[in-house]
């Protein structure tokens, strides 16, 4: 749990309710959440903050998580990037493992999964904190 | 050969809306037996008046009588037709008279007994048109037992002839207008009940093209109240939280809550049958929304922006089956989200208005319209420009069925810059029809 406290997570959600608690629930264990109601408006402040995990949904309008997740690749291939998943499961796994998803969490997802996926990408070093730079 | 198809084409084409082939067919050989018969009686006509001019005005009115007659008794202008039906026997009673007079020129026993026909038939069709089902072909059945009873009289044998043809023709088309009408009614009611089933599937088809954007936007909310609740539950671990923090929580829960509960309500009334549902008198704002909810993540989640422009009318009730006219929204914008999918820009808008004393509920997305021969097409059943699979081709068809049902009216409008269309409403509350209009 310690372990998540200097972290710097990005929730990237279209449901302003969902992001809300997300923000909430994660705020109690990390460093600082930054967030973001769709893929457009994250990558608008993608420039100028600096952060350590992405936490996106998948299905989002104008920039959907799989454009985001392109973009992010192309931009610090280091940055985990964890999606949200609903629906077609089947072809959105095949997809974000081609663009390099760090994992896949299917909707609704529990608090305590997510935490676990977060340590879980830690202990395997495909997390590292402090923050890095996005740019 | 040309010339026939010509005149086929003249008389069949200004009522070939009707769709059913078996109405179709009963129109052509009626038309054709039409033509037929004036060809019949003008030679007779003019062997028996030792080849002078015959009454050719009152010979085209009969035949254009006839012919439009039987273009309106097949629509809803029936009531119009069986006015024509009274009118056809006078002219051909006129005809009699001149006919006989040019044949025995007795106006003393010619006139009088020419003259003496008219108010018998006209009053025979009337209290047949008014009293009896089905009264245009009863009208002209009555009208002619009449003629043919006052023509026996007639001493004349060539003229006896030529009026035995001519309403023994009439009867023969009567009882096959009649004949006709009862197999009509009989193919509606079993038209009616096929219709019921294909739009429930039709119905259950978009749901399920809808299905995985409606799981997203049940999971959604679902997640948010699954770690509203896990806060809390930590937070009632907490022996420093106090009681009044978890209202935040709780409110939040609720409204989430609230919002699922409007989605699987929207699902539910959309999904159950709702063929033989009755009307109720509701705003607009209602059966739109209902159609925008089941589809507003699949919008979203494709950039695809979607508007209700505000109108004061969403909030005037009007007597409708809401479920239905969900129906037709959501079709209109499920055919707008694919249309737009090829712009650059895309956008639906939703619109009301008042036109000509009709609500109208307009659809317009930013696509650029449909080209002339897909439009001429979009309203017949299976008509669908989708790939397999993607398209029942029943959608708009069942849409217009349920505008019509409404007595209204759904089509394309073509003055639209964008591609828009319109579903036309009666404004009155009171002028839900009491059983299906055709």
């Amino acid at each position: 749990m310690n372990a998540l406290k200097n972290l710097r997570i990005w929730i990237v959600e279209d449901d302003a309710s969902l992001l809300k608690v997300l923000k909430l629930a994660l705020g109690r264990k990390c460093a600082f959440v930054l967030d973001a109601l769709n893929g457009q408006q994250a990558l608008e402040i993608l420039s100028s903050q600096t952060v350590d995990l992405v936490l996106s949904d998948i299905q989002m309008p104008i920039v959907d998580g799989l454009e985001l997740l392109a973009t992010i690749r192309k931009i610090n291939p280091n940055i985990p990037v964890v999606l949200f998943i609903t629906g077609q499961a089947q072809v959105n796994e095949e997809q974000s493992i081609l663009l390099g998803a760090a994992g896949l969490l299917a909707k609704p997802v529990r608090l305590k999964e997510l935490v676990e996926r977060i340590e879980s990408l830690l202990s395997t070093g495909k997390l590292t904190s402090p923050s890095t730079e996005l740019t | 050969v040309k010339i026939l198809r010509q005149l086929h084409k003249w008389m069949i084409n200004p009522f070939s809306t009707v769709v059913s082939p078996h109405d179709r067919l009963r129109a052509e050989i009626l038309t054709w037996l039409t033509v037929i018969r004036q060809i019949v009686l003008v030679g007779l006509t003019i062997y028996l008046e030792n080849r002078q001019t015959p009454n050719l005005g009152g010979l085209i009115f009969a035949d254009v009588a006839n012919i439009v007659f039987f273009g309106m008794a097949r629509s809803r202008y029936y009531k119009l037709a069986a006015v024509l039906m009274i009118a056809e026997p006078l002219v051909v009673i006129s005809q009699v008279a001149m006919t006989t007079l040019s044949v025995t020129p007795d106006l003393q026993t010619a006139f009088p007994q020419a003259m003496m026909a008219p108010p018998w038939l006209v009053i025979g069709s009337v209290i047949a048109c008014l009293v009896l089902p089905l009264s245009w072909a009863l009208g002209v059945i009555v009208g002619t037992v009449a003629a043919f009873a006052f023509i026996y009289v007639n001493v004349n044998p060539y003229y006896r002839a030529a009026i035995v043809i001519e309403f023994s023709y009439t009867f023969a088309i009567s009882c096959f207008a009649f004949l006709g009408a009862v197999l009509r009614q009989r193919a509606d009611q079993a038209l009616e009940v096929e219709q019921a089933r294909v739009l429930q599937s039709a119905k259950l088809a978009s749901l399920g093209e809808m299905a995985s954007g409606v799981a997203h936007e049940l999971n959604t909310p679902l997640n948010a109240i699954m770690l509203n609740v896990e806060i809390t539950q930590a937070m009632a671990n907490d022996e420093t939280t106090k009681p009044g923090d978890f209202k935040d929580y709780l409110v939040e829960v609720d409204e989430i809550s609230q919002r699922m509960a409007r989605i699987i309500r929207g699902m539910k009334e959309f999904s159950r049958d709702a063929a033989n549902s009755d009307f109720e008198t509701v705003p607009p704002r209602l059966w739109i929304e209902d159609a925008l909810r089941l589809c507003q993540q699949r919008f979203r989640s494709s950039s695809v922006r979607i508007e209700l422009v505000p109108n004061r009318l969403l909030s005037n009730p009007q007597r409708v089956q809401p479920t239905q006219l969900s129906q037709v929204v959501l079709n209109l914008l499920n055919n707008a989200f694919d249309a737009v999918q090829k712009y650059p820009e895309k956008w639906v808008r939703i619109e009301t208005r008042v036109h000509n004393g009709f609500f109208e509920l307009r659809v317009e997305d930013s696509g650029s319209g449909i080209p002339e021969d897909v439009a001429v097409r979009l309203f017949q059943p299976f008509f669908t420009t989708k790939d397999y699979g993607h398209g029942t081709g029943l959608g708009l068809s069942i849409s217009k069925g349920i505008a019509r049902r409404h007595g209204g009216e759904l089509f394309l409008d073509r003055d639209s810059l964008n591609t828009c269309f319109v579903l036309k409403l009666p404004l009155a509350e009171s002028n839900a029809p009491n059983r299906p209009q055709t």
